[in-house]
Protein backbone atom coordinates (compact mmCIF):
# COMPACT_ATOMS: atom_id res chain seq x y z
CA UNK A 1 0.00 0.00 0.00
CA UNK A 2 2.80 2.37 0.99
CA UNK A 3 4.70 1.51 -2.21
CA UNK A 4 1.63 2.22 -4.33
CA UNK A 5 1.14 5.58 -2.60
CA UNK A 6 4.80 6.44 -3.09
CA UNK A 7 4.63 5.59 -6.79
CA UNK A 8 1.50 7.70 -7.23
CA UNK A 9 3.17 10.63 -5.45
CA UNK A 10 6.24 10.36 -7.65
CA UNK A 11 4.08 10.28 -10.76
CA UNK A 12 2.19 13.33 -9.53
CA UNK A 13 5.38 15.29 -8.86
CA UNK A 14 6.92 14.34 -12.20
CA UNK A 15 3.70 15.16 -14.03
CA UNK A 16 3.44 18.52 -12.33
CA UNK A 17 7.05 19.38 -13.14
CA UNK A 18 6.55 18.30 -16.74
CA UNK A 19 3.46 20.47 -17.04
CA UNK A 20 5.31 23.39 -15.49
CA UNK A 21 8.18 22.90 -17.91
CA UNK A 22 5.79 22.69 -20.82
CA UNK A 23 4.04 25.85 -19.65
CA UNK A 24 7.38 27.55 -19.33
CA UNK A 25 8.45 26.41 -22.81
CA UNK A 26 5.23 27.52 -24.37
CA UNK A 27 5.82 31.00 -23.00
CA UNK A 28 8.30 31.54 -25.82
CA UNK A 29 6.60 31.93 -29.17
CA UNK A 30 8.53 30.69 -32.18
CA UNK A 31 8.50 32.77 -35.35
CA UNK A 32 9.93 32.28 -38.79
CA UNK A 33 11.28 35.05 -40.96
CA UNK A 34 8.64 36.02 -43.52
CA UNK A 35 10.57 36.78 -46.69
CA UNK A 36 7.52 38.28 -48.39
CA UNK A 37 7.08 41.04 -45.83
CA UNK A 38 10.67 41.57 -44.76
CA UNK A 39 13.79 43.06 -46.21
CA UNK A 40 17.48 43.38 -45.57
CA UNK A 41 18.88 46.35 -47.41
CA UNK A 42 22.07 48.35 -47.27
CA UNK A 43 23.61 51.52 -48.52
CA UNK A 44 27.17 52.71 -48.92
CA UNK A 45 28.75 56.00 -49.91
CA UNK A 46 29.94 56.51 -53.47
CA UNK A 47 32.81 59.00 -53.84
CA UNK A 48 31.59 60.34 -50.50
CA UNK A 49 28.94 62.39 -52.30
CA UNK A 50 26.02 60.00 -52.73
CA UNK A 51 24.57 56.68 -51.56
CA UNK A 52 24.37 53.39 -53.41
CA UNK A 53 21.46 51.25 -52.29
CA UNK A 54 21.14 47.51 -52.45
CA UNK A 55 19.42 44.59 -50.82
CA UNK A 56 19.74 40.87 -50.21
CA UNK A 57 16.89 38.91 -51.72
CA UNK A 58 17.47 35.57 -50.02
CA UNK A 59 17.20 35.81 -46.27
CA UNK A 60 16.01 33.32 -43.69
CA UNK A 61 15.82 33.24 -39.95
CA UNK A 62 13.80 32.59 -36.88
CA UNK A 63 13.26 34.08 -33.48
CA UNK A 64 11.58 33.12 -30.26
CA UNK A 65 9.97 35.65 -27.99
CA UNK A 66 9.53 34.98 -24.32
CA UNK A 67 7.24 37.68 -23.04
CA UNK A 68 7.59 36.59 -19.43
CA UNK A 69 11.34 36.37 -19.43
CA UNK A 70 12.61 38.42 -22.38
CA UNK A 71 16.21 37.50 -21.67
CA UNK A 72 15.34 34.02 -22.97
CA UNK A 73 14.30 35.38 -26.35
CA UNK A 74 16.57 34.44 -29.21
CA UNK A 75 17.14 35.80 -32.72
CA UNK A 76 18.85 34.26 -35.73
CA UNK A 77 19.26 35.58 -39.24
CA UNK A 78 21.01 34.14 -42.29
CA UNK A 79 21.61 36.17 -45.44
CA UNK A 80 22.77 34.53 -48.64
CA UNK A 81 25.43 36.80 -50.07
CA UNK A 82 24.84 35.49 -53.57
CA UNK A 83 21.45 37.21 -53.53
CA UNK A 84 22.93 40.72 -53.45
CA UNK A 85 20.90 43.04 -55.65
CA UNK A 86 21.79 46.64 -56.44
CA UNK A 87 19.55 46.96 -59.49
CA UNK A 88 22.58 46.53 -61.75
CA UNK A 89 23.48 42.99 -62.81
CA UNK A 90 27.09 43.79 -63.67
CA UNK A 91 27.66 45.47 -60.32
CA UNK A 92 26.01 42.54 -58.53
CA UNK A 93 28.41 40.15 -60.26
CA UNK A 94 31.28 42.39 -59.28
CA UNK A 95 30.16 42.44 -55.66
CA UNK A 96 30.06 38.63 -55.60
CA UNK A 97 33.76 38.42 -56.44
CA UNK A 98 36.51 37.88 -53.87
CA UNK A 99 37.42 41.56 -53.72
CA UNK A 100 34.03 42.14 -52.11
CA UNK A 101 31.64 39.53 -50.67
CA UNK A 102 33.52 36.50 -52.07
CA UNK A 103 30.27 34.59 -52.24
CA UNK A 104 31.90 31.30 -53.30
CA UNK A 105 33.99 31.29 -50.15
CA UNK A 106 31.57 33.00 -47.79
CA UNK A 107 28.05 32.14 -48.95
CA UNK A 108 26.28 33.57 -45.92
CA UNK A 109 26.19 36.47 -43.51
CA UNK A 110 24.79 35.36 -40.17
CA UNK A 111 23.66 36.79 -36.88
CA UNK A 112 22.97 34.70 -33.81
CA UNK A 113 21.95 36.29 -30.54
CA UNK A 114 23.72 35.52 -27.31
CA UNK A 115 22.00 37.95 -24.97
CA UNK A 116 18.68 39.77 -25.08
CA UNK A 117 17.60 42.67 -22.94
CA UNK A 118 14.20 44.34 -23.04
CA UNK A 119 14.17 48.09 -23.62
CA UNK A 120 11.39 50.54 -24.10
CA UNK A 121 9.72 49.75 -27.41
CA UNK A 122 11.78 46.69 -28.22
CA UNK A 123 14.85 44.66 -27.36
CA UNK A 124 18.55 45.19 -27.19
CA UNK A 125 20.05 42.07 -28.69
CA UNK A 126 23.72 41.21 -28.48
CA UNK A 127 25.07 38.46 -30.67
CA UNK A 128 27.68 37.12 -33.06
CA UNK A 129 27.67 38.73 -36.48
CA UNK A 130 29.66 36.83 -39.09
CA UNK A 131 30.48 38.36 -42.43
CA UNK A 132 33.29 37.57 -44.89
CA UNK A 133 34.60 34.92 -42.52
CA UNK A 134 35.02 37.33 -39.62
CA UNK A 135 32.87 37.12 -36.51
CA UNK A 136 32.35 40.09 -34.25
CA UNK A 137 30.01 40.67 -31.36
CA UNK A 138 27.54 43.44 -32.06
CA UNK A 139 24.46 44.84 -30.36
CA UNK A 140 21.30 45.49 -32.32
CA UNK A 141 18.48 47.66 -31.13
CA UNK A 142 15.33 45.93 -32.33
CA UNK A 143 12.36 48.23 -32.26
CA UNK A 144 8.84 46.85 -32.44
CA UNK A 145 7.69 43.49 -31.26
CA UNK A 146 3.97 44.11 -31.16
CA UNK A 147 1.83 41.14 -32.05
CA UNK A 148 -0.76 41.23 -34.76
CA UNK A 149 -3.12 38.46 -35.72
CA UNK A 150 -4.07 38.45 -39.37
CA UNK A 151 -6.14 35.60 -40.83
CA UNK A 152 -5.55 33.56 -37.70
CA UNK A 153 -1.80 33.84 -38.01
CA UNK A 154 0.15 35.68 -35.36
CA UNK A 155 2.79 38.04 -36.68
CA UNK A 156 5.47 40.10 -34.99
CA UNK A 157 7.78 42.62 -36.62
CA UNK A 158 11.04 44.33 -35.74
CA UNK A 159 13.20 46.97 -37.36
CA UNK A 160 16.83 47.84 -36.81
CA UNK A 161 19.73 49.63 -38.40
CA UNK A 162 23.35 48.71 -38.18
CA UNK A 163 26.46 50.63 -39.18
CA UNK A 164 29.68 48.77 -39.83
CA UNK A 165 33.03 49.20 -41.47
CA UNK A 166 33.90 46.76 -44.24
CA UNK A 167 37.56 46.91 -43.31
CA UNK A 168 36.68 45.42 -39.90
CA UNK A 169 35.45 42.30 -41.65
CA UNK A 170 38.46 41.49 -43.79
CA UNK A 171 37.39 43.20 -47.00
CA UNK A 172 40.31 44.17 -49.20
CA UNK A 173 41.18 47.76 -48.27
CA UNK A 174 42.21 48.38 -51.89
CA UNK A 175 38.77 47.35 -53.09
CA UNK A 176 37.13 49.96 -50.90
CA UNK A 177 38.16 52.70 -53.32
CA UNK A 178 35.30 54.97 -54.39
CA UNK A 179 32.80 52.94 -52.37
CA UNK A 180 33.08 54.04 -48.76
CA UNK A 181 34.33 51.79 -46.01
CA UNK A 182 31.26 52.41 -43.91
CA UNK A 183 28.02 50.64 -44.78
CA UNK A 184 24.58 50.94 -43.27
CA UNK A 185 22.40 47.86 -43.05
CA UNK A 186 18.68 48.18 -42.55
CA UNK A 187 16.72 45.14 -41.41
CA UNK A 188 12.93 45.05 -41.38
CA UNK A 189 11.84 41.65 -40.25
CA UNK A 190 8.34 40.27 -39.97
CA UNK A 191 7.97 36.91 -38.28
CA UNK A 192 5.17 34.41 -38.71
CA UNK A 193 4.38 32.17 -35.78
CA UNK A 194 5.16 28.54 -36.46
CA UNK B 1 40.66 50.10 -58.06
CA UNK B 2 43.63 48.95 -60.15
CA UNK B 3 46.86 50.68 -59.18
CA UNK B 4 49.31 50.37 -62.11
CA UNK B 5 52.14 52.16 -60.31
CA UNK B 6 51.87 49.81 -57.36
CA UNK B 7 51.89 46.81 -59.69
CA UNK B 8 55.01 48.06 -61.44
CA UNK B 9 56.72 48.60 -58.10
CA UNK B 10 55.78 45.12 -56.93
CA UNK B 11 57.04 43.58 -60.17
CA UNK B 12 60.30 45.52 -60.04
CA UNK B 13 60.85 44.57 -56.43
CA UNK B 14 60.07 40.92 -57.06
CA UNK B 15 62.38 40.78 -60.08
CA UNK B 16 65.15 42.69 -58.32
CA UNK B 17 65.11 40.51 -55.22
CA UNK B 18 65.00 37.31 -57.28
CA UNK B 19 67.89 38.36 -59.48
CA UNK B 20 69.90 39.60 -56.51
CA UNK B 21 69.49 36.33 -54.64
CA UNK B 22 70.45 34.35 -57.70
CA UNK B 23 73.46 36.48 -58.57
CA UNK B 24 74.63 37.00 -55.02
CA UNK B 25 78.40 36.55 -55.12
CA UNK B 26 79.19 33.03 -54.16
CA UNK B 27 81.75 34.07 -51.59
CA UNK B 28 79.09 35.95 -49.66
CA UNK B 29 76.99 32.91 -49.22
CA UNK B 30 79.91 30.51 -49.37
CA UNK B 31 77.86 28.27 -51.56
CA UNK B 32 79.53 28.15 -54.93
CA UNK B 33 79.94 24.41 -54.76
CA UNK B 34 76.42 23.99 -53.55
CA UNK B 35 75.10 26.15 -56.38
CA UNK B 36 77.07 24.20 -58.92
CA UNK B 37 75.73 20.94 -57.59
CA UNK B 38 72.26 22.09 -56.68
CA UNK B 39 71.08 25.05 -58.79
CA UNK B 40 67.49 24.06 -58.14
CA UNK B 41 67.76 25.08 -54.52
CA UNK B 42 69.15 28.48 -55.36
CA UNK B 43 66.52 29.09 -58.04
CA UNK B 44 63.77 28.10 -55.62
CA UNK B 45 65.19 30.41 -52.98
CA UNK B 46 65.43 33.28 -55.46
CA UNK B 47 61.84 32.80 -56.62
CA UNK B 48 60.55 32.48 -53.05
CA UNK B 49 62.33 35.65 -51.94
CA UNK B 50 61.15 37.55 -54.99
CA UNK B 51 57.57 36.45 -54.50
CA UNK B 52 57.64 37.38 -50.83
CA UNK B 53 58.96 40.85 -51.66
CA UNK B 54 56.51 41.41 -54.49
CA UNK B 55 53.48 40.29 -52.53
CA UNK B 56 54.58 42.32 -49.53
CA UNK B 57 54.63 45.40 -51.75
CA UNK B 58 51.22 44.53 -53.18
CA UNK B 59 49.83 44.27 -49.63
CA UNK B 60 47.35 41.60 -50.56
CA UNK B 61 44.92 40.90 -47.70
CA UNK B 62 46.26 37.49 -46.81
CA UNK B 63 47.24 36.01 -43.49
CA UNK B 64 47.55 32.74 -41.67
CA UNK B 65 45.47 30.66 -41.67
CA UNK B 66 44.64 31.30 -45.32
CA UNK B 67 40.94 32.00 -45.65
CA UNK B 68 40.33 32.11 -49.37
CA UNK B 69 41.49 30.47 -52.56
CA UNK B 70 44.09 33.09 -53.43
CA UNK B 71 45.61 32.96 -49.95
CA UNK B 72 45.81 29.17 -50.08
CA UNK B 73 47.50 29.36 -53.47
CA UNK B 74 50.05 31.83 -52.16
CA UNK B 75 50.68 30.34 -48.73
CA UNK B 76 50.32 26.61 -49.37
CA UNK B 77 50.55 25.71 -53.04
CA UNK B 78 53.46 27.88 -54.15
CA UNK B 79 55.69 26.97 -51.18
CA UNK B 80 54.93 23.30 -51.75
CA UNK B 81 55.85 23.42 -55.43
CA UNK B 82 59.03 25.34 -54.61
CA UNK B 83 59.96 22.73 -52.05
CA UNK B 84 59.28 19.82 -54.40
CA UNK B 85 61.12 21.40 -57.32
CA UNK B 86 64.10 22.30 -55.17
CA UNK B 87 64.31 18.64 -54.19
CA UNK B 88 64.42 17.80 -57.87
CA UNK B 89 68.09 18.59 -58.23
CA UNK B 90 69.28 16.55 -55.30
CA UNK B 91 71.77 13.92 -56.38
CA UNK B 92 70.43 10.44 -55.95
CA UNK B 93 66.75 11.33 -55.98
CA UNK B 94 65.06 9.00 -58.48
CA UNK B 95 63.16 10.65 -61.30
CA UNK B 96 60.02 8.67 -60.55
CA UNK B 97 60.09 9.94 -57.00
CA UNK B 98 60.07 13.55 -58.20
CA UNK B 99 57.19 12.87 -60.55
CA UNK B 100 55.31 11.07 -57.80
CA UNK B 101 55.64 14.14 -55.59
CA UNK B 102 54.44 16.35 -58.43
CA UNK B 103 51.47 14.05 -59.04
CA UNK B 104 50.51 14.08 -55.35
CA UNK B 105 50.66 17.85 -55.35
CA UNK B 106 48.60 18.03 -58.54
CA UNK B 107 45.92 15.84 -56.97
CA UNK B 108 45.90 17.86 -53.75
CA UNK B 109 45.88 21.35 -55.23
CA UNK B 110 42.23 21.55 -56.40
CA UNK B 111 41.08 20.30 -53.00
CA UNK B 112 43.32 22.79 -51.23
CA UNK B 113 42.08 25.70 -53.32
CA UNK B 114 38.41 24.79 -52.93
CA UNK B 115 38.67 24.16 -49.20
CA UNK B 116 35.81 25.67 -47.22
CA UNK B 117 34.15 27.04 -50.33
CA UNK B 118 30.53 26.75 -51.32
CA UNK B 119 31.48 24.13 -53.91
CA UNK B 120 32.34 21.57 -51.24
CA UNK B 121 29.53 22.42 -48.84
CA UNK B 122 27.13 19.80 -50.15
CA UNK B 123 24.43 19.64 -52.79
CA UNK B 124 22.18 22.15 -51.04
CA UNK B 125 24.55 25.01 -51.78
CA UNK B 126 27.27 23.66 -54.04
CA UNK B 127 28.22 20.50 -55.85
CA UNK B 128 27.23 16.95 -55.12
CA UNK B 129 30.10 14.85 -53.80
CA UNK B 130 30.33 13.03 -57.14
CA UNK B 131 30.54 16.21 -59.14
CA UNK B 132 33.08 17.68 -56.76
CA UNK B 133 35.24 14.58 -57.00
CA UNK B 134 34.97 14.47 -60.78
CA UNK B 135 35.79 18.15 -61.19
CA UNK B 136 38.82 17.93 -58.93
CA UNK B 137 40.07 14.79 -60.65
CA UNK B 138 39.66 16.37 -64.08
CA UNK B 139 41.56 19.44 -62.98
CA UNK B 140 44.32 17.34 -61.42
CA UNK B 141 44.58 15.16 -64.52
CA UNK B 142 44.74 18.20 -66.77
CA UNK B 143 47.45 19.68 -64.58
CA UNK B 144 49.60 16.52 -64.70
CA UNK B 145 49.21 16.20 -68.47
CA UNK B 146 49.98 19.90 -68.96
CA UNK B 147 53.07 19.70 -66.74
CA UNK B 148 54.35 16.58 -68.48
CA UNK B 149 53.82 17.95 -71.97
CA UNK B 150 55.58 21.21 -71.21
CA UNK B 151 58.50 19.42 -69.58
CA UNK B 152 58.88 17.14 -72.56
CA UNK B 153 58.65 20.13 -74.89
CA UNK B 154 61.37 21.88 -72.93
CA UNK B 155 63.51 18.77 -73.26
CA UNK B 156 63.47 18.94 -77.04
CA UNK B 157 64.91 22.37 -77.81
CA UNK B 158 64.63 26.08 -76.99
CA UNK B 159 63.65 25.25 -73.44
CA UNK B 160 63.53 28.87 -72.33
CA UNK B 161 60.79 29.56 -74.85
CA UNK B 162 58.52 27.20 -72.94
CA UNK B 163 59.00 29.33 -69.86
CA UNK B 164 58.43 32.41 -71.99
CA UNK B 165 55.09 30.99 -73.10
CA UNK B 166 54.16 30.30 -69.51
CA UNK B 167 55.08 33.80 -68.37
CA UNK B 168 53.01 35.22 -71.20
CA UNK B 169 50.05 33.09 -70.17
CA UNK B 170 50.48 34.10 -66.51
CA UNK B 171 50.52 37.80 -67.40
CA UNK B 172 47.44 37.46 -69.58
CA UNK B 173 45.70 35.49 -66.83
CA UNK B 174 46.39 38.31 -64.40
CA UNK B 175 45.04 40.94 -66.75
CA UNK B 176 42.01 38.84 -67.74
CA UNK B 177 41.12 38.12 -64.10
CA UNK B 178 41.44 41.83 -63.31
CA UNK B 179 39.31 42.80 -66.30
CA UNK B 180 36.70 40.29 -65.13
CA UNK B 181 36.49 42.21 -61.85
CA UNK B 182 38.80 40.36 -59.45
CA UNK B 183 41.56 42.90 -59.04
CA UNK B 184 43.40 41.21 -56.16
CA UNK B 185 43.50 37.86 -57.92
CA UNK B 186 44.78 39.37 -61.14
CA UNK B 187 47.43 41.44 -59.40
CA UNK B 188 48.83 38.29 -57.81
CA UNK B 189 50.00 37.14 -61.24
CA UNK B 190 52.33 40.08 -61.76
CA UNK B 191 55.08 39.43 -59.17
CA UNK B 192 55.10 35.77 -60.19
CA UNK B 193 55.72 36.65 -63.83
CA UNK B 194 58.38 39.17 -62.83
CA UNK B 195 60.19 36.61 -60.66
CA UNK B 196 60.24 34.03 -63.43
CA UNK B 197 61.56 36.54 -65.97
CA UNK B 198 64.27 37.71 -63.56
CA UNK B 199 65.42 34.22 -62.62
CA UNK B 200 65.40 33.07 -66.23
CA UNK B 201 67.43 36.12 -67.23
CA UNK B 202 69.95 35.60 -64.45
CA UNK B 203 70.21 31.86 -64.93
CA UNK B 204 73.05 31.94 -67.51
CA UNK B 205 75.31 33.43 -64.81
CA UNK B 206 74.73 30.49 -62.53
CA UNK B 207 77.61 28.52 -63.93
CA UNK B 208 77.71 25.09 -65.46
CA UNK B 209 75.03 22.57 -64.70
CA UNK B 210 75.82 19.42 -62.78
CA UNK B 211 77.17 16.67 -64.96
CA UNK B 212 74.60 14.50 -66.64
CA UNK B 213 74.21 11.15 -65.05
CA UNK B 214 71.53 8.64 -64.42
CA UNK B 215 71.75 9.17 -60.72
CA UNK B 216 70.86 12.86 -61.01
CA UNK B 217 67.17 13.45 -61.25
CA UNK B 218 66.16 16.70 -62.79
CA UNK B 219 62.92 17.07 -64.57
CA UNK B 220 61.73 13.76 -65.74
CA UNK B 221 63.13 14.29 -69.21
CA UNK B 222 63.18 11.12 -71.26
CA UNK B 223 66.56 11.60 -72.87
CA UNK B 224 69.13 12.94 -70.48
CA UNK B 225 71.88 10.86 -72.01
CA UNK B 226 71.05 11.20 -75.65
CA UNK B 227 73.65 12.69 -78.00
CA UNK B 228 72.92 16.30 -78.79
CA UNK B 229 75.17 17.23 -81.67
CA UNK B 230 77.93 19.78 -81.79
CA UNK B 231 76.16 22.97 -82.76
CA UNK B 232 73.00 22.75 -80.72
CA UNK B 233 73.04 23.30 -76.93
CA UNK B 234 71.60 20.50 -74.90
CA UNK B 235 68.08 21.50 -73.76
CA UNK B 236 68.57 19.44 -70.63
CA UNK B 237 71.28 21.85 -69.63
CA UNK B 238 68.65 24.54 -69.09
CA UNK B 239 66.49 22.25 -66.98
CA UNK B 240 69.43 21.02 -64.92
CA UNK B 241 70.45 24.58 -64.15
CA UNK B 242 67.20 25.27 -62.35
CA UNK B 243 64.93 25.51 -65.34
CA UNK B 244 62.72 22.75 -64.00
CA UNK B 245 62.09 24.85 -60.88
CA UNK B 246 60.96 27.78 -63.00
CA UNK B 247 58.87 25.49 -65.14
CA UNK B 248 57.21 23.87 -62.11
CA UNK B 249 56.47 27.19 -60.46
CA UNK B 250 55.20 28.57 -63.74
CA UNK B 251 52.92 25.61 -64.36
CA UNK B 252 51.52 25.56 -60.85
CA UNK B 253 51.29 29.33 -60.78
CA UNK B 254 49.32 29.46 -63.99
CA UNK B 255 47.07 26.62 -62.88
CA UNK B 256 46.37 28.24 -59.51
CA UNK B 257 45.59 31.62 -61.00
CA UNK B 258 43.26 30.15 -63.59
CA UNK B 259 41.58 27.94 -61.00
CA UNK B 260 41.01 30.79 -58.55
CA UNK B 261 40.04 33.17 -61.34
CA UNK B 262 37.46 30.75 -62.69
CA UNK B 263 35.97 29.23 -59.54
CA UNK B 264 36.12 32.31 -57.31
CA UNK B 265 36.28 35.12 -59.83
CA UNK B 266 34.40 35.54 -63.08
CA UNK B 267 36.92 34.21 -65.56
CA UNK B 268 34.75 32.26 -67.99
CA UNK B 269 35.40 28.63 -68.82
CA UNK B 270 36.31 29.34 -72.49
CA UNK B 271 38.79 32.02 -71.43
CA UNK B 272 40.24 29.70 -68.80
CA UNK B 273 40.61 26.93 -71.36
CA UNK B 274 42.20 29.17 -73.99
CA UNK B 275 44.78 30.55 -71.57
CA UNK B 276 45.44 27.15 -70.04
CA UNK B 277 45.95 25.43 -73.39
CA UNK B 278 47.87 28.20 -75.12
CA UNK B 279 51.36 27.23 -73.83
CA UNK B 280 50.83 23.80 -75.38
CA UNK B 281 50.69 25.43 -78.82
CA UNK B 282 54.47 25.33 -78.65
CA UNK B 283 54.15 21.67 -79.63
CA UNK B 284 53.11 22.82 -83.09
CA UNK B 285 56.76 23.59 -83.80
CA UNK B 286 57.57 19.96 -83.16
CA UNK B 287 55.13 18.57 -85.69
CA UNK B 288 56.77 16.97 -88.74
CA UNK B 289 54.92 19.10 -91.28
CA UNK B 290 56.28 22.30 -89.79
CA UNK B 291 59.72 21.32 -91.03
CA UNK B 292 58.71 23.12 -94.21
CA UNK B 293 59.28 26.31 -92.30
CA UNK B 294 62.82 25.45 -91.43
CA UNK B 295 65.94 26.36 -93.28
CA UNK B 296 66.73 22.95 -94.66
CA UNK B 297 70.20 21.66 -95.15
CA UNK B 298 70.97 18.70 -97.43
CA UNK B 299 71.55 16.37 -94.54
CA UNK B 300 68.48 17.56 -92.67
CA UNK B 301 66.20 17.07 -95.65
CA UNK B 302 66.50 13.38 -95.09
CA UNK B 303 65.17 13.74 -91.59
CA UNK B 304 61.43 13.90 -91.02
CA UNK B 305 61.55 15.17 -87.48
CA UNK B 306 61.50 18.86 -86.85
CA UNK B 307 64.23 18.85 -84.25
CA UNK B 308 66.88 20.16 -86.64
CA UNK B 309 65.33 23.59 -86.92
CA UNK B 310 67.44 26.30 -85.25
CA UNK B 311 66.53 26.63 -81.63
CA UNK B 312 66.00 30.38 -81.80
CA UNK B 313 63.53 29.96 -84.66
CA UNK B 314 61.60 27.29 -82.85
CA UNK B 315 61.56 29.38 -79.69
CA UNK B 316 60.32 32.45 -81.53
CA UNK B 317 57.66 30.42 -83.29
CA UNK B 318 56.46 29.00 -80.01
CA UNK B 319 56.18 32.42 -78.41
CA UNK B 320 54.32 33.77 -81.44
CA UNK B 321 51.93 30.83 -81.51
CA UNK B 322 51.11 31.32 -77.86
CA UNK B 323 50.87 35.09 -78.10
CA UNK B 324 48.27 35.20 -80.85
CA UNK B 325 45.33 33.56 -79.04
CA UNK B 326 46.26 35.30 -75.82
CA UNK B 327 46.23 38.68 -77.53
CA UNK B 328 42.83 37.97 -79.05
CA UNK B 329 41.50 36.88 -75.67
CA UNK B 330 42.85 39.99 -74.01
CA UNK B 331 41.15 42.24 -76.56
CA UNK B 332 37.84 40.44 -76.00
CA UNK B 333 38.25 40.71 -72.23
CA UNK B 334 38.91 44.43 -72.52
CA UNK B 335 35.82 44.89 -74.66
CA UNK B 336 33.72 43.05 -72.12
CA UNK B 337 35.21 45.15 -69.34
CA UNK B 338 34.40 48.37 -71.21
CA UNK B 339 30.87 47.15 -71.76
CA UNK B 340 30.05 45.86 -68.29
CA UNK B 341 32.39 47.08 -65.58
CA UNK B 342 33.80 50.39 -66.78
CA UNK B 343 30.45 52.19 -66.32
CA UNK B 344 30.54 51.17 -62.67
CA UNK B 345 33.75 53.05 -61.97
Amino acid sequence: MRQTFSACLQALVIGTLTCLAATSASAADEYEYDLVHSSVSFKARHLDISWIHGRFNDVSGKFSLDREDPSKSTFELTIKTDSVDTANAARDEHLRQPDYFDTKQYPTITFKSTHTKPIKGGYEVTGDFTMHGTTKQITLTLMGGEEHVFKNVKRVAFSTELALKRSDYGFDPKAIGPIGDKALIMIDCEGVQK
Amino acid sequence: MPEPLLYLQAMALAAGVSAAILLLPARWVNARRLTARWPHGRCALAIAAGLAAGYYRLSLPIGWPPVNGLARWLLIVLPLVLLIESLGGLPGLPRWCLWALRAVLAVAVPRILLHGSVYLSGPDYGWSSGRAMLTMLLCSGALVVFWTLLTRLACRAAAASVLGSLVLAILVTGLAVMLAGYIGGGAAALPLAACLIAVASAQPWLGPAPSTGKSIATDGSPATDRPTGRTRPNPDEWLRRGGSVMLGVGVMGLFGLLFVGHFFGRLSLPSTAVIGLSPLLGWVTELPWTKLLQRQRPLQRQCLVASHRPAWLRGSLRIALVAIPLAVLLVLAKQQFDRELAPLM
